[in-house]
């Protein structure tokens, strides 16, 4: 008698167990408690190269092996960028960008996401590059067959009214093909620029 | 923390054994079969994903899985079985690690066992987060946006992964195509690490007994045709879902990871690979304490029993040096567990572990037979003193007389004839359940000595109705005391005119242990 009790509480353990196995397995979490909504910006586009170019002197040329002379002579860097995000009179991101890795020469890369109250708001988003040109320095627009695309420009700025819906995404990218900051708001949109308060200077 | 640590996770393991085997039995007790229904668990998810793998499209994750789940014959039950298997694999798992850390079977010889183990649980994890991700419903794409996080924190990558999974683009099919290879050629990697996990195992058992196999796989279907597993809604990265369902096995994590920097994620995940790993150096045991066997070339007679015997490989037979014609066995102290199988599998008594050889064995119940006279006329209870150990008075109570040995399973016969013809009435040899042997092969060995002729068989002189095996498990204390009762109640006065055939002294003399032993 006090077997079969002993296995009937393990059939029921048993089933106990399979049940848990099943509510743990698709378990609910709160992944995102609060309504905000989410300002993602997320970029990725290569910085422009900034070279400091000099002409050679004949005397410095006939120092050299007869297969390294050039006349010119050029020394350059990857650009770096300011990101100024503001959300109606707050500055939310103000940051310096370089390119990735361990030179910054490769493309620049963004992803940073803030939390935003639900409603309307005004959204300014201003990228500038931070080195000046001098009257000494060549800006160049890599065209060799290396450059799979054109750098980013030296001022993308975007302003506009933004309705931020409750748990929704506003994302802010950089469309390469029209060299523009673009918003998106669900898949699919803003692969046109936008139409409203987007500009890029050369 | 030396042993204590160790020591006190082996309290609540016995009290659990207990527990399960009351309810289960100690045939089905799944607690003792956690290692083969881990890869029981395995197999069902390689079965059921080669049948998943022609229903997935790369190019609609999500949409391919939502119309799998419309298909109650061949879909939504097969998936759900298949996550219900991979979960129980990952419980099965943590049992096992449990369970061999809490026994000390964890370190010394099975360290490469141990970490083997370490590896393969992190791959069933990584296989684990990869097959949630080709689903891409809200979980799957919550966990490679986390997975992406920690990989865009490390600096040797130019481009930030995360950015995938922004928005801009939905995912490329050659993303999906890479998880899905991945999930596929993971389990490889899972099976090379398998096969380094069990090499030092002379016969590695692989599954649960019959009837525990069917009964977890009929478990697991109904379970999956009843309650099918979730699907979030599809990933979205402009939605911000209120509620994600996760699976808490693989992904225990996830509800409190984004709320930690990558860099606290990484070293997290590296502390703790750490202490799983080397735990067990810590709390071992010193060296000194369990020495591996070693072979008396005087009285090894090159019979090949102890490397049959032996559940670790340990032990091979090489030529003698002495010119005797036979060869010699010889121990492999780096693959010697110091279980002492081979003492018992020893006619001669030339093997084993230093003070647990059978000539040793014998020293001790012949200090027993000697020295207690209720041991005389009285039921002898061998027991092994992982398993079933009763406390002695309750023994006494019985009408028994108590020998706790360090392993029924290495038990020399010659040690249970000895005791009869000193004058037991009975003996009673009370080992571990096979399945849960600390030792591995102990009770399969020890009954085949008793009962099937297997050297060192007990001899054919002796009464077996004065001998009895039970296999009971830690905690089976009252049932060992039942089994006590009922033996004792069945023995009969022995028979002295056939006891007095047999000179016991010549039959089981203890000679000393030649010197020129070796390792």
């Amino acid at each position: 008698m006090i077997r079969w009790f002993a296995r009937a509480a393990g059939l029921a353990s048993g089933i106990g167990g399979l049940a848990l196995l099943a509510v743990l397995s698709g378990w609910r979490y709160h992944a995102n408690p609060d309504d905000h909504a989410l300002l993602r910006l997320a970029l990725s586009a290569r910085p422009e190269r900034l070279e400091h170019c000099r002409q050679v002197s004949e005397a410095e040329l006939a120092e050299q092996p007869v297969h390294m002379r050039q006349r010119i002579q050029c020394v350059g860097k990857a650009a770096t960028y300011r990101l100024h995000v503001r959300l109606d009179s707050q500055t939310i991101t103000d940051r310096v960008l370089r390119g990735g890795g361990l030179r910054h020469d490769r493309p620049l890369s963004l992803l940073v996401e803030h939390p935003v109250q639900p409603g309307a708001h005004h959204l300014a988003v201003r990228l500038e590059r931070v080195e000046a040109i001098d009257s000494n320095a060549v800006v160049l627009v890599d065209s060799t067959r290396r450059a799979r695309q054109p750098p980013l420009p030296a001022r993308l700025s975007l302003g506009e009214s933004q309705w931020f819906e409750a748990r929704r995404v506003v994302l802010v990218s950089y469309d390469i093909e029209h060299r523009r900051l673009v918003i998106h708001t669900r898949p699919g949109t803003g692969d046109q620029p936008s139409p409203t308060g987007s500009e890029a200077a050369p | 923390m030396p042993l204590i640590l160790e020591s006190a996770l082996r309290r609540p393991l016995r009290v659990l054994d207990t527990l399960v085997t009351r309810l289960c039995g100690e045939r089905s007790n799944p607690l003792y079969q956690s290692g083969t229904i881990a890869v029981l668990m395995l197999v069902v998810v390689l079965v059921t994903g080669l049948w998943l793998l022609f229903l997935y499209r790369i190019g609609a994750p999500w949409a391919s899985v939502a119309e799998l789940e419309q298909n109650p014959w061949l879909g939504s039950w097969v998936r759900a079985l298949h996550r219900y298997a991979s979960d129980a694999a990952i419980v099965a798992i943590v049992v096992h690690l449990f369970r061999m850390y809490a026994q000390g079977r964890s370190w010394g010889p099975r360290v490469l066992a141990w970490l083997s183990g370490i590896v393969l649980l992190g791959l069933v994890l990584i296989c684990g987060w990869t097959g949630f991700v080709m689903v891409w419903d809200s979980f799957g794409r919550q966990l490679a946006v986390e997975g992406a996080r920690m990989f865009d924190a490390l600096p040797f990558l130019s481009e930030r992964l995360g950015r995938t999974f922004a928005g801009e683009r939905p995912p490329p099919p050659a993303f999906f195509f890479l998880n899905l290879f991945l999930h596929v050629a993971l389990p490889l990697g899972l099976g090379a690490v398998f096969w380094l996990h069990v090499s030092r195992v002379a016969r590695p058992l692989l599954l649960p007994p019959r009837r525990l196999s069917w009964a977890l796989l009929g478990g697991l279907t109904l379970l999956a045709v009843l309650w099918p597993a979730p699907l979030g809604l599809e990933g979205d990265p402009f939605t911000r879902p209120a509620t994600i369902p996760a699976d808490l096995f693989y992904a225990f994590w996830l509800p409190w990871s984004p709320s930690l920097s990558p860099a606290a994620l990484w070293a997290l995940l590296g502390a703790t690979t750490l202490v799983l790993a080397l735990v067990p150096r810590w709390s071992r045991r010193a060296p000194e304490e369990l020495p591996p066997s070693v072979v008396d070339e005087q009285l090894c007679t090159g019979c090949n029993q102890c490397p049959v015997d032996c559940p670790y490989g340990a032990i091979s037979m090489i030529p003698r040096s002495d010119g005797r014609p036979t060869e010699v066995a010889r121990v492999d102290p780096t693959l010697c567990v110091s279980c002492g199988i081979c003492a018992g599998s020893c006619a001669p008594m030339g093997v084993g572990p230093p003070g647990r050889t059978g000539r040793d064995q014998l020293d001790r119940i012949r200090a027993v037979m000697a020295t207690d006279p209720r041991a005389v006329g009285g039921t002898l209870v061998i027991s092994c003193s992982r398993g079933a150990l009763p406390p002695g008075a309750v023994v006494e109570q019985a009408g028994g007389v108590l020998h706790p040995v360090d392993c029924g399973g290495n038990l020399h016969t010659s040690v249970i004839e000895y005791a009869l013809r000193a004058g037991a009435a009975g003996v009673l040899v009370l080992a571990c359940p096979p399945r849960d042997c600390w030792n591995r092969e102990g009770p399969r060995w020890l009954d085949a000595r008793v009962y099937h002729d297997r050297e060192a068989e007990l001899q054919a002189r002796v009464d077996r109705r004065r001998v009895r095996l039970a296999y009971l498990a830690a905690g089976q204390v009252t049932e060992a005391i039942t089994v006590l009762r009922d033996f004792t109640a069945s023995l009969h006065p022995p028979d002295p005119q056939a006891d007095q055939t047999i000179h016991i002294e010549r039959e089981c003399e203890t000679q000393p242990v030649g010197r020129g032993a070796t390792p």
